[in-house]
């Protein structure tokens, strides 16, 4: 291989070589030990700090797309959140979300939840709540005035959770925002717990693809987000402690030997272009 | 039931036709792209009529309720229409304004209390030890936590001077918009490799879609995703024999340029 | 008095606004009737951005079906999004008619649809970012400068960190991105936070004050 073809491969060779990478671990597991990161930890006890009874808003602000990150995130903390005896609002500000977050219910509470004699009492379900910013912002001054009905067209008023102690945000006792984007947690940081009291009123803990946790960390480290799940590695230390604490099957075991394999091919992709580009420019020539 | 067999076949095709593209760009890939952006138009158009509603009409508080006030939004909402006459079209910056003044002042609310204040709060509040309760949590000495605590100062103090443009950089404040430049590196090296990690992840969902995903009927016939993905495979192969077929089409050539009158005299 | 309809009017119109939305939330109670009374406003933009988006799909169909009578370029591809559109349309009409009052995005055949063929395209399309971000590491990431050194090394050590291979190679690689997210990237993002929130600032009160005039569109 002479030095110009090290800085010339063909890019469809290197997406051959993703592709197997990425593949080999998901058809054959590594069972590499995962390490629990501090930022899992602490949205793992916050939430096991919580009493029974305390009012947890679960957030499902995510679309299809970056379900593989979000979705066992969600889930995970909902099973956690029902193990605990907390009482659960789920609801939406993504349209996207709606559909997800009904999945991650019937997951969890049953197939039939929302006809159970829990429902209504222990979670309830609101489903897309509209008006972005402004939808969470009025959720956070007037639960009922944000949305009337439930995600099936059960008034508020029929559902005593909403109707007698879940009413604003004064009420909330934890927010589980799983964002990938707009509305996503800065603006429940601007819209609701900016303006109910500040972390300790209204405490967040973020579950969020990779992508878009190197921008909130100063969120975290002034206080405003409690925890945060960072991508699907977060999802899986998640799923590993809940395992470890309540049988909580832990599924994303092949996804993280995938994604180490994917890593560490993308490094060989930087050094080898690297390599390519230093021999280039000690020869002299252009790189 | 058969809806959900349909849906296994048009995500293991669709999904194979799309990455199809990454060898080279072909009618399959093009066509779900551009049945892609139709069927989102549509869903976000959905989403906005929801929203809509259940803002104005619905609900006790609004017109469903009595509350004939939230008429006027929606009167207001249709001057947008006027976008498409020539002689009136100006009548659609009135709700345009009225969106952009709300939007406007809640931005200047929001965001100085949590991406200003809090953030200079935390930083000044707790000092010497910036992020107390944060890193208590890691353990360590109170030494460890103070060393981090005075990177942590520094360089939030520093990466904030980059971006004084109404002096010039020298001198001391040349010093720290250097040390700066190099906080921000650092932050856009994070950034980096979080969205590596990011990106990798929604390939390995669709990975799993397709290596997992699995249909049974109620007489128990199962249908695994792997045995859809050499048909879609075989499709892919057909279409670039068939690109490989065809003449190559040639640029269609400009049209020949009008003759400019002579002029008299 | 024409330049007072089509350029004053709408800039009094959005300064008012923005001054009501400020005084409403620095100085009205929350719960009082002054500041309920400022969600008809709030409830306006959702009712004002639902016609935008009728907007948006006209001037799709529009631009797709402009393209298809002329047989211009990709004509044929113009077709299927515009059968796509109808086609979810209809999907969707009969859906608000078998359910009644049901959103038209909760009913069961919209639903459907996106959850069980839109959703793998949008996935698919999404996931398509990870193969060009290989293809990037390995042309672009060039170790030019000791900043771009930087760089790549908080770069290479975040990727090592945040997989388990990474502690399995050493135990310090998962400290170190833990490290590297809270100290030097929360930093740097605090100082990138404010410069953005007062760039923001600045932005909306210059639109308030009449000077940032882009919003309005072109003089016709």
């Amino acid at each position: 291989m002479s030095i110009g073809s090290i800085s010339k491969i063909d890019r469809r060779y290197l997406y051959i070589l993703l592709f197997i990478a990425v593949s080999i671990p998901l058809l054959s597991p590594l069972k590499l030990p995962i390490p629990i990161g501090e930022h899992a930890k602490r949205v793992y006890d916050l939430t096991e700090s919580l009493t029974a009874g305390d009012i947890v808003i679960e957030s499902f602000d995510f679309g299809p797309s970056t379900r593989p990150e979000n979705y066992p995130q969600a889930k995970g903390h909902l099973f956690h959140a029902r193990e605990l005896g907390l009482k659960v609002v789920a609801l939406a500000f993504w349209p996207s979300g709606a559909p997800i977050g009904e999945e991650a219910l019937r997951e969890v509470y049953g197939a039939d939840f929302e006809h159970s004699s829990e429902y209504g009492q222990t979670v309830v379900y609101l489903g897309y709540v509209p008006g972005n910013e402004v939808g969470m912002q009025t959720f956070g001054d007037d639960t009922s005035t944000a949305k009337g009905t439930d995600h099936w067209g059960t008034s508020l008023t029929d559902l005593p959770l909403m109707r007698d102690e879940c009413r604003s945000a004064e009420d909330f006792d934890l927010w589980a925002e799983w964002a990938s984007g707009t509305p996503g947690e800065q603006q429940v940081i601007q819209f609701v717990q900016g303006r109910h009291g500040g972390p300790s009123a209204v405490p967040i803990v973020v579950g969020a693809t990779a992508v878009s946790v190197s921008g909130m960390m100063n969120f975290y480290t002034s206080g405003q987000i409690y925890g945060i799940l960072n991508g699907l590695a977060g999802a899986g230390e998640y799923e590993f402690m809940l395992n470890i604490g309540y049988g909580y099957p832990y599924e994303q075991g092949p996804s993280l030997d995938a994604q180490s394999l994917g890593h560490v091919l993308i490094l060989a992709f930087i050094v080898l272009g690297n390599i390519g580009y230093l021999l280039t420019r000690s020869k002299g020539g252009k790189s | 039931m058969l809806y959900d067999l349909f849906a296994l076949f048009f995500g293991v095709f669709v999904t194979v036709f799309i990455y199809s593209f990454l060898w080279k760009e072909n009618p399959l890939s093009r066509a779900v792209e551009h049945l892609f952006v139709g069927w989102a138009a549509v869903y976000t158009l959905a989403t906005m009529y929801d929203a809509a509603l259940s803002q104005a009409i619905w609900g006790a508080e609004r017109i469903e309720g009595g509350n004939y006030i939230w008429i006027i939004p929606i009167l207001i909402s249709f001057m947008y229409f006027f976008f498409f006459s020539k002689k009136y079209f100006y009548l659609y910056r009135y709700p345009v304004s009225i969106v952009v003044g709300i939007m406007a002042g809640m931005m200047i609310c929001g965001m100085i209390q949590s991406n200003i204040l809090a953030q200079i709060q935390s930083t000044a509040r707790d000092l010497p030890l910036v992020g107390a309760g944060v890193w208590d949590y890691v353990g360590g000495s109170t030494f460890i936590q103070g060393v981090n605590s005075l990177i942590f100062v520094v360089a939030s103090i520093t990466a904030l001077t980059f971006f004084f443009f109404t002096w010039e950089h020298k001198g001391v404040l040349g010093i720290s918009t250097k040390i700066g430049r190099y906080v921000l590196m650092a932050t856009f090296g994070a950034a980096y490799g979080s969205t590596v990690m990011a990106r990798i992840s929604l390939f390995i969902g669709r990975l799993r879609f397709l290596y997992e995903t699995t249909y049974t009927d109620e007489a128990g016939w199962l249908v695994n995703a792997w045995y859809i993905i050499p048909i879609a495979v075989i499709c892919v192969i057909i279409m670039a024999l068939w690109m490989r077929s065809r003449p190559e089409e040639k640029p269609a050539e400009p049209a020949p340029k009008p003759e400019k009158p002579k002029s008299k005299g | 008095m024409s330049l007072v309809v089509k350029r004053y009017i709408p800039l009094a119109i959005t300064f008012v606004m923005g001054i009501i939305m400020v005084i409403a939330t620095y100085f009205l109670e929350i719960g009082s009737p002054a500041r309920d009374a400022t969600t008809l406003l709030t409830g306006t933009v959702d009712v004002i951005v639902a016609t935008a988006g009728v907007i948006g799909l006209i001037v799709l169909l529009r631009h797709h079906g402009v393209n298809v009578s002329r047989r211009g370029k990709y004509w044929k591809y113009s077709t299927i999004t515009i059968i796509g559109v109808i086609t979810y349309l209809i999907v969707a009409v009969y859906g608000v008619a078998i359910q009644g009052r049901y959103l038209m995005v909760a009913s069961e055949p919209v639903s459907w649809v996106y959850n069980q063929l839109y959703a793998h395209m949008d996935a698919t399309i999404f996931s398509l970012l990870a193969f060009f971000i290989a293809s990037a590491a390995y042309r672009a990431f060039r170790l030019r400068s000791l900043e771009a050194s930087v760089l790549l090394l908080v770069g290479a050590l975040m990727l090592l960190g945040r997989a388990p291979i990474g502690g399995v190679m050493w135990e310090g690689f998962p400290n170190i991105a833990t490290w590297l997210l809270n100290v030097p990237n929360s930093a740097g993002m605090r100082a990138i936070t404010i410069g953005i929130a007062i760039g923001a600032i600045l932005l909306a009160i210059r639109q308030l004050m009449g000077v940032e005039r882009g919003y309005l569109g072109p003089e016709r």
